[in-house]
């Protein structure tokens, strides 16, 4: 008996999914979660993990250690319905036994839990060398944009913060009670330190690597 | 078998002059159902239809479940005028022609909203038994 844990937070999928696994012979469904935190309570016993790749609370990636830590044996499956392919890479990175995007079908997952179980991995020996490949150019180029956010100073923060709430520069002049061709040298050396061209893929730069947050509107 | 329950202008009417040949004089008498109803589920992603259809085909056996592609909604809505229709992308055609719909989280939102005969709800959690409910409700609406 295969048994299953079942991590995702679109809670009607995963009872839908849970009762599917149920009605298969060789399926046990040893627990269903629909969040990091809920699932880390749930990893005893459970032979594979199928988990969705965005978590209310975090990366899905983050359970193939604590499940590995409980079960040495465990394997995790990652869902996504991203087609993003540093997403695919960086679970493979963690050392996931496959991911599957979300558009396949229900039976290919199922099927997916069997093989995994059985010692099969989803991906051949190039795919996996590829996503390796991927996931440390990724880890590369977010280690660089870090850096360079890093070297913004305190009053370019200022700059870019206000620009993300879109203010342009007069706006953003009056608002720091500077000068406007002050506040544009600010963006010019913001645009510069940043390696972008335009205030606008400044502020996806900033977004894209976690450093300003853009609130939804009311 | 027929149902008598479609009679919206746009999607096809049943004409009045039936209504005193076949007896019936009220509009809940109208509002018969002689057959089960239809479930029409064609949400993405893949997976999520398939789970959604598979579960409704088991836990609710009296009623016809028809698992479309997403781009075949308006067509199939009008063909077939199902009683519900599951969506991840609310249609004109499914918000006019389709009696009641659930929208299930649209581009991946953790929200869903719940139309049952015009009446909206919109809820973060919705769960596999809320799904039935609407199918049960609308089943007991359907009801001679």
């Amino acid at each position: 008996m295969i048994r299953v844990l079942l991590v995702e937070d679109h809670n009607s999928f995963r009872q839908s999914m849970a009762f599917m696994f149920e009605q298969e012979p060789d399926f046990e469904v040893a627990a269903q979660a629909g969040s990091l935190t809920e699932a880390r309570g749930a990893l005893e016993g459970v032979d594979v993990a199928v988990i969705d790749l965005g978590l209310p609370d975090g990366d899905g990636v983050e359970l193939v250690r604590d499940l590995r830590a409980v079960n040495p044996g465990g394997k995790v499956l990652i869902l996504t319905s991203s087609t993003k392919r540093h997403h695919f890479a960086r679970a493979v990175e963690a050392g996931v036994a496959g991911v599957l995007n979300k558009a396949v079908s229900i039976e290919e997952i199922v099927d997916a839990v069997r093989r995994i179980h059985g010692g099969e991995l989803l991906l051949s020996q190039l795919e996996v060398i590829e996503m390796l490949r991927l996931a440390a150019g990724q880890r590369e180029r977010d280690r660089t944009a870090q850096q360079a956010l890093g070297e913004l100073t305190p009053r370019e923060w200022e700059v870019l913060r206000l620009l993300a709430e879109g203010l342009n520069d007069n706006e953003i002049a009056g608002r720091l009670a500077i000068r406007s061709d002050t506040a544009r040298g600010y963006m010019s050396s913001i645009l510069n330190r940043l390696g972008v061209e335009s205030r606008l893929q400044a502020l996806l730069f900033a977004v894209k690597h976690g450093a300003i947050k853009i609130e939804a509107a009311e | 078998m027929y149902n008598w329950s479609r009679n919206t202008n746009k999607c096809g009417v049943w004409p009045d002059i039936y209504r005193p040949i076949l007896g019936i004089t009220s509009i809940r008498g109208w509002q018969v159902c002689m057959e089960t109803i239809r479930v029409l589920v064609a949400n993405e992603p893949r997976s999520y239809r398939e789970a959604f259809s598979f579960a409704f085909r088991k836990l609710r056996p009296h009623i016809s479940v028809v698992t479309i592609e997403p781009y075949e909604l308006d067509g199939e809505v009008l063909r077939l005028r199902p009683d519900l229709v599951l969506c991840s992308e609310l249609t004109e055609t499914v918000r006019t022609c389709s009696p009641s719909w659930v929208l299930l989280y649209p581009h991946g939102d953790s929200r869903a909203v719940v139309s049952i005969a015009g009446s909206r709800t919109t809820t973060t959690d919705i769960q596999l038994g809320d799904l039935l409910s609407v199918i049960d409700q609308l089943q007991y609406l359907a009801r001679p």
